[in-house]
């Protein structure tokens, strides 16, 4: 099954200023299919039109031109949005509530039962090791924590498709390697999961096909296995002869 | 539905671990209090002199703890984009913007129950015999916070800043209870030749009326008061406050994030 498939997907920013308007093209004529149970990355320098997609796909973003199917049903559509879990790329929660309460909202906003609740705040609170933080307020958090918790709100209603709009900035090197196996794991459990990075070498080791952004352009897209040459070389070689 | 309480739920959860809920309510409590000795200093009745005092206190700190939540919690939230999480979730826009109006007037309700019961005791130690207008001064007292907060809620998603959407929210607060003057405004113009009247009428049936709420002006005095208006108050008042807010759930649902 195809999970993801956009279609000459176009989203323009107009800024409005006094007397002018500055228009950015952030993303082109996108045509994208991603199959389901893999892991895609994509790769693209700052300002290439990463979170751009990534929002698109939630609805945060409404396209500009073109269009949006997940799990070949036409996007935005509210039932899909139980079956996406999405991380942001700077998560931002409401601070002056605890772990465990947060993710209790969340969990009501998908309608989950009390009892289905809590035992789903337990597992995904475990799952990222907070669980002694349960009753901390998040504004007392550090970074990684708010990274973690970033996750666990990721995987409360046990999404099929995860967004992850990078995932491992801000984490330490052991966050980093969890990271890796969480996916990988996740991945296992039949999961879609798209990423976006601008680090070669991360989406090397865990990716299975890989697209590369550039200026708001899909480049080209790579099949990681049974990959000849360096994907650093391949990145490198497509976004400077894009120039 | 369920959405919508849940939404309410944690704005009423968000407000009161803010210090402003409990500064806004001490200071209220405070001028509640202070009101005794105003009445003992001037020469009028003294539960009359408590009783304005009081009034207009809980009207005014329920005016700014509403106007605190509006723009707070709802403009805060866009700004530092704590908002995605939630609309990435299967929650619909509208559920969204009246989840967030109940839970402010939720907080509201409390605010002037609260404010209320502290000058009530006040007036009983005094010797009041009570007046069932007290009860309709309070509701009526409700029912501006009512369309207030809609139209804060709207012009937050309007406006980019909160100094901005704060002063608009003042700005229209007062002119709300003025909007009789634009009648003698047109009086005046129209005797100096300027034919304005569509415009003047047009802003006046747009702006709140809030000087049509306001009871708490007759209390004490013989009661002009019959059901029928009291009727067409409450229906005015929910009636504007909920164009209002249909009005911005059709602009939050334009909005990105
Ligand atoms: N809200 C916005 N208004 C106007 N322009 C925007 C907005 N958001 C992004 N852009 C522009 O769109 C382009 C793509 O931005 P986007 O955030 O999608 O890049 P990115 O690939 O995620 O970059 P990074 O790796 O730095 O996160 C950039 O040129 C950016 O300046
Ligand atoms: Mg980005």
């Amino acid at each position: 099954m195809v999970a993801i498939r956009t279609e000459n997907l176009t989203k323009i920013y107009i800024r409005k200023h006094l007397f002018s308007s500055k228009k950015t093209n952030a993303l082109e004529n996108l045509n994208l299919e991603i199959e389901d149970r893999k892991v895609f990355g994509l790769l693209g320098l700052n300002g290439s039109g990463k979170t751009t997609l990534l929002k698109l796909l939630v609805g945060l973003l409404f396209p500009t031109k073109g269009s949006v199917y997940i799990f070949e049903q036409k996007f935005p559509h509210l039932s899909l949005l139980s079956r996406i879990g999405y991380l942001p790329e700077f998560p931002c929660f409401l601070m002056y509530l605890t772990a465990s309460e947060i993710l209790h909202f969340y969990g009501k906003l998908y309608g989950l039962s009390t009892k289905e609740r809590e035992k789903k705040v337990e597992e995904t609170l475990d799952l990222v090791d907070l669980k002694e933080n349960r009753n901390d307020r998040l504004a007392d958090f550090s970074k990684g924590m708010l990274e973690r918790i970033g996750m666990a709100q990721v995987l409360l209603h046990d999404p099929e498709l995860l967004l992850l709009d990078e995932p491992t900035s801000g984490l330490d090197p052991l966050g980093i390697k969890k990271m890796r196996q969480t996916i990988l794991r996740l991945k296992e459990e039949g999961k879609t999961i798209l990423l976006s990075s601008h680090f070669v070498t991360e989406v090397e080791r865990v990716c299975d096909q890989v697209g590369i952004l550039h200026k708001g352009k899909l480049k080209r897209i790579i099949k990681m296995r049974g990959l000849k040459v360096s994907l650093e070389d391949l990145f490198t070689e497509t976004v400077s002869e894009a120039v | 539905m369920k959405k919508i309480f849940a939404i309410a739920e944690y704005t009423v959860k968000e407000n009161i671990r803010h210090k402003v809920f409990y500064t806004i309510l001490l200071f209220a409590l405070v001028i509640i209090i202070s009101s005794v000795l105003f009445s003992m200093l001037s020469g009028e009745e003294e539960t009359r002199v408590i009783l304005d005092i009081g009034l207009g206190a809980i009207e005014i700190f329920a005016f700014l703890s509403a106007i605190f939540a509006a723009v707070g919690l709802v403009l805060g939230e866009m700004e530092n984009k704590s908002i995605s999480l939630i609309l990435t979730r299967p929650v619909r826009r509208f559920e969204y913007i009246w989840g967030r109006y109940s839970g402010i007037l939720s907080i509201s309700l409390f605010n002037i129950l609260l404010m209320s019961s502290g000058l009530l005791f006040l007036l009983f130690i005094k010797g009041w015999s009570f007046d069932f207008r007290f009860l309709l001064a309070v509701t009526f007292i409700f029912l501006k916070v009512v369309i207030i907060s809609a139209l804060a809620i709207l012009i937050s998603l309007i406006s980019t800043s909160p100094i901005s959407s704060i002063s608009m929210t003042f700005f229209l607060w007062v002119l709300g209870h003025v909007t009789d003057h634009l009648k003698y405004l047109n009086h005046v113009l129209l005797e100096e030749g300027v034919k304005i009247t569509i415009f003047l009428k047009a802003i006046y049936y747009l702006l709140p009326n809030f000087q049509y709420l306001n009871i708490k002006d007759y209390i004490g005095y013989p009661n002009p008061l019959v059901g029928t208006t009291i009727f067409w108050q409450v229906a005015y008042s929910l009636a504007y406050a909920s164009v209002a807010t249909w009005l911005s759930v059709l602009v939050f649902s334009r909005k990105e994030f």
